[in-house]
């Protein structure tokens, strides 16, 4: 097996009382399609957020390409390729869509910072905006402003200013909620689509079982801050303990 | 020595409850409708000028003049608040600070068009003129009744606040706008009884200001808004019991500062509370983001 | 059309600044003077305010970093114009880096409060180190000496002389700041102000773009002070007021926060205006606060945003014109 990209070790967040992350040691492969889900409360959500720094765990260490990142502010791990998406949508609301990418892309190419030349002379930037904005099926929408798109449409300019970053890492939270099955099987394909071209490992947070199932070759299951199973689709199927804390609720819907 | 300490102490108290009287009113906007009211210190002159207005027309009576010169001005916060605010709680921070900041140009002038732009002087209180000996010294009698009246209303709008049913929507709205929405409270008609209860506290400390500061200007509002603004940054932006404390840490601060650090006095007040915003900016009683 | 219409605007303003330059009258020539100086400082604060969505009040501390600067190096150093004012842009960005670092940490009412306490500290200072600054007098004296390059020395005493040292300046600085709003730089300050929370997730550092902002303001609110100097022969401690920190954002909003032109039509409009309302009342504040209501309840692109959107000539049909997005 090759190194893991990103690596936690004895990760630990409590909120209050709450314990969110109990000691926490991940591994998660390049190249793979990771899933993590779990009931509401088990902590998904709290495992991206100090992943991708918007929040600090309590105690551990998170490792990145083999470097500490612990303390390291956001943006400094997105320059680094480790990205994310968000639950809600997130983007610059009054800017087009194509603007929208074009900020990550400039950031990524490291010239975001020009302040005497114009825009419009980013040649490179604007290509791989235009590139970006195609992958998540949106060139039609490239001028128009955020605010004026569909929820849909919104959501895939939410992976778009993800992608924008050059994502070694991509962590999806919950990529498909809100979209309708059109939108969905588009975003599905393209995660496949862009995992398969190698340069991008996917860790998704995820509700809905058929996109666990269809797209993940690892889960991790959470449940109250503890990795209560971890395998292929095979394995946490034919889990006991998955069944018991995760499934169970799942069926009853 | 002692004497001079003892006083600065008490010239301290007195600039403390003084600026809390203004501030409070600030403050209880602030944490309901968090819109930091520029015109908080105009409310304040319109206070001070209907006073001196009033009582001129009632037989010099001050009393009479406190109690009616700030309903007058409620009535103009009624109309700000109905008219105008309302429609820009909606509206980025810029565009909330300047609507109020008209109104402070608009009242600057009126004020200047209605009582001349020179400086009024003030009238004498009945029983509070003159002033007592402390500790061999004489202590001006109006300055201990206004270290008396800070605290009364700090505990008049304790009581309100926490004892009475009005006192609890309040809060509840002003900790949650939906929920107290959605339980049956009329928002709006609450905002603007919250901002008509501020104007009126604004007015009213203008209008106890009137013998304190001893004249009248057009521009005294433009002044005690920044006094006012960094007492209610101290105590924590909506926190009356931190406005209450900051209003005397910033009044001591100055009197103490007048007397032996007269350069810096000014600027003390400033690094004050650029040193809270950085390190705190809760404000020393306000909660944790 | 659009594509011409900035050069053709450009060259239109150019011209009729030159027109006034000549053939104006002393009193025409000074009042947009003024005009010029108030639209450098606020087309600066106005990267700060419309495009990065921040609102000081602060800059006065700029402004008169640069007036104070210049005045300075003027007395005690050297009293060439051009590096008078270069050092006053020196000082208002050195001053707007130690400020900026702190306040760029907050948003929203607690980096206005807190720019408000860092403003006010410097006019604390201006007005309590007398030795230094002349206190309350403020630093008189401060005549303009002929700019000598080379072998030619240009005299600029009489005001229509140094009118156009303060066009070319105000010219350049329009230059710079349409240059900044069409680059990258731009673009990632429109963004932080659209969504600062996401921006970090884009790679930029908020502080550190926050604080290029803030510099970048800072240094045309120095360039403003330096030129004022120079027009009034002195400077005053009230320059460093938060009342002054005012002006640019009035300026700003009148004109339209989310334009270019914005900033410069309104200090136009600001300047005249107030010419205007004094040879018939004293009272111009009072008709300013009115117009102010008039903008911020129905206006709220300001006058050009509201021209523009009035006589369709947007670029692009789903542009903002609500300013600021909240």
């Amino acid at each position: 097996m090759s190194r893991p990209i990103l690596e936690t070790r004895a990760l630990r967040k409590a909120f209050g009382r709450v314990l969110v992350a109990n000691g926490l040691d991940l591994a998660f492969e390049e190249g793979a399609i990771t899933s993590v889900i779990g009931p509401n409360g088990a902590g998904k959500s709290t495992l991206i957020n100090m992943l991708s720094g918007l929040i600090a765990p309590d105690s551990g260490d998170i490792f990145f390409l083999g470097r500490q990142i612990t303390r390291l502010p956001i943006y400094r791990r997105v320059k680094m390729g480790l990205c994310r998406s968000f639950q809600v949508v997130n983007v610059f609301p009054e800017l087009t869509a194509f603007e929208n990418i074009e900020i990550p892309v400039l950031a990524a190419q490291g010239r975001a910072a020009r302040l005497l030349s114009p825009l419009s002379g980013e040649t490179p930037a604007g290509e791989e905006a235009s590139a970006i904005l195609s992958r998540v099926g949106l060139s039609h929408a490239a001028r128009s402003t955020a605010t004026t798109l569909s929820h849909g449409d919104q959501r895939l300019l939410e992976i778009g200013i993800a992608l924008g970053a050059r994502p070694r890492l991509l962590f999806l939270d919950e990529p498909t909620a809100g979209m309708n099955p059109v939108e969905r099987t588009k975003i599905l394909d393209g995660i496949k689509r862009i995992s398969a071209e190698g340069k991008t490992t996917f860790v998704i947070v995820e509700h809905d079982m058929d996109v666990v199932f269809s797209l993940s070759d690892r889960i991790i299951v959470l449940h109250h801050g503890d990795i209560i199973a971890d395998g292929t689709k095979d394995d946490i199927q034919s889990s006991s303990k998955v069944r018991e804390v995760y499934l169970g609720d799942e069926v009853e819907e | 020595m002692l004497e001079s300490i003892v006083h600065v102490c008490l010239a301290g108290l007195s600039i403390g409850m003084f600026i809390w009287l203004v501030a409070s009113g600030l403050t209880l906007i602030f944490g309901v409708l968090k819109v930091l009211n520029f015109a908080h210190g105009t409310f304040y002159m319109l206070g001070a000028y209907l006073c001196y207005w009033v009582l001129g027309r009632m037989g010099e009576n001050f009393w009479l003049g406190l109690a009616i010169g700030p309903l007058v001005v409620c009535a103009a916060g009624f109309l700000i608040e109905r008219f105008f605010l309302r429609h820009v709680y909606h509206l980025a921070l810029p565009y909330q600070l300047l609507l109020t900041f008209a109104f402070v140009l608009i009242f600057d002038d009126a004020v200047k068009i209605l009582w001349g732009a020179g400086s009024l002087g003030s009238p004498n209180v009945p029983g509070l003129s003159g002033s007592i000996s402390i500790l061999g010294r004489n202590f001006p009698l109006y300055s201990l009744f206004m270290i008396a009246v800070g605290p009364l209303v700090a505990l008049a709008m304790w009581t309100f606040l926490e004892r009475t049913w009005w006192g609890r929507i309040i809060r509840a709205s002003s900790s949650d706008r939906e929920m107290a929405a959605a339980l049956g409270v009329r928002v709006p008609a609450l905002y603007t009884a919250v901002f008509v209860l501020g104007t009126w506290l604004g007015a009213l400390g203008g209008g106890l200001a009137v013998p304190y500061v001893g004249l009248l200007t057009p521009g005294m509002g433009e002044a005690i808004i920044i006094d006012a603004f960094v007492v209610a940054v101290i105590g924590g932006l909506g926190s009356l019991k931190g406005a209450f404390f900051g209003a005397l840490i910033i009044g001591l601060l100055s009197s103490f500062g007048t007397r032996f650090l007269p350069t810096f006095d000014m600027f003390l007040t400033f690094i004050l509370m650029a040193a809270v915003l950085l390190w705190r900016p809760q404000g020393f009683f306000g909660e944790a983001k | 059309m659009r594509r011409y219409a900035l050069p053709l605007i450009a060259c239109l303003i150019l011209a009729g600044l030159v027109l006034v330059g000549i053939l104006g009258s002393r009193f025409t020539v000074y009042i947009t003077m003024r005009v010029m100086i108030l639209a450098i400082f606020a087309l600066g604060y106005n990267l700060l305010l419309g495009r990065t969505g921040l609102l000081s009040f602060g800059h006065a501390a700029f402004f008169a970093g640069g007036s104070y600067g210049a005045a300075l190096f003027f007395i005690h150093v050297n009293r060439h114009p051009l590096l008078c004012i270069a050092a006053g842009i020196a000082l208002a960005i050195v001053l707007s880096v130690i400020i900026g670092f702190f306040c760029v940490r907050h948003t929203e009412i607690y980096f206005a409060m807190l720019t408000l306490a860092f403003g006010m500290m410097v006019f604390s200072l201006i007005w309590n180190m007398r030795e230094i600054t002349g206190g309350d007098d403020g630093l008189v004296g401060i005549a303009r000496a002929p700019i000598s390059l080379w072998l030619v020395s240009i005299s600029l005493a009489k005001p229509s002389h140094y009118y156009f040292l303060v066009m070319a300046f105000f010219m350049v600085s329009l230059a710079l700041v349409y240059v900044i709003r069409q680059s990258p730089l731009g673009l990632i300050l429109s963004g932080i102000r659209e969504n600062d929370k996401r921006i970090e997730f884009a790679g930029i550092s908020l502080k550190n773009y926050r604080l290029a902002a803030f510099v970048i303001s800072g240094g045309f609110a120095g360039l403003a002070g330096a030129l004022a100097t120079f027009l009034n022969s002195n400077t005053t401690p009230f320059s460093a007021h938060w009342t002054h920190s005012a002006e640019p954002v009035l300026v700003s909003l009148i004109g339209g926060l989310q334009t270019f032109m914005g900033p410069v039509v309104g200090s136009l409009i600001y300047v005249v205006l107030r010419e205007v309302i004094e040879r018939f009342t004293q009272n111009w504040m009072l008709w300013f606060g009115i117009i102010l209501l008039i903008i911020i309840m129905g206006f709220r692109g300001g006058v050009v945003g509201s021209m523009v959107s009035l006589l369709g000539l947007k670029n692009r049909p789903d542009e903002r014109s609500e300013g600021v997005s909240a």
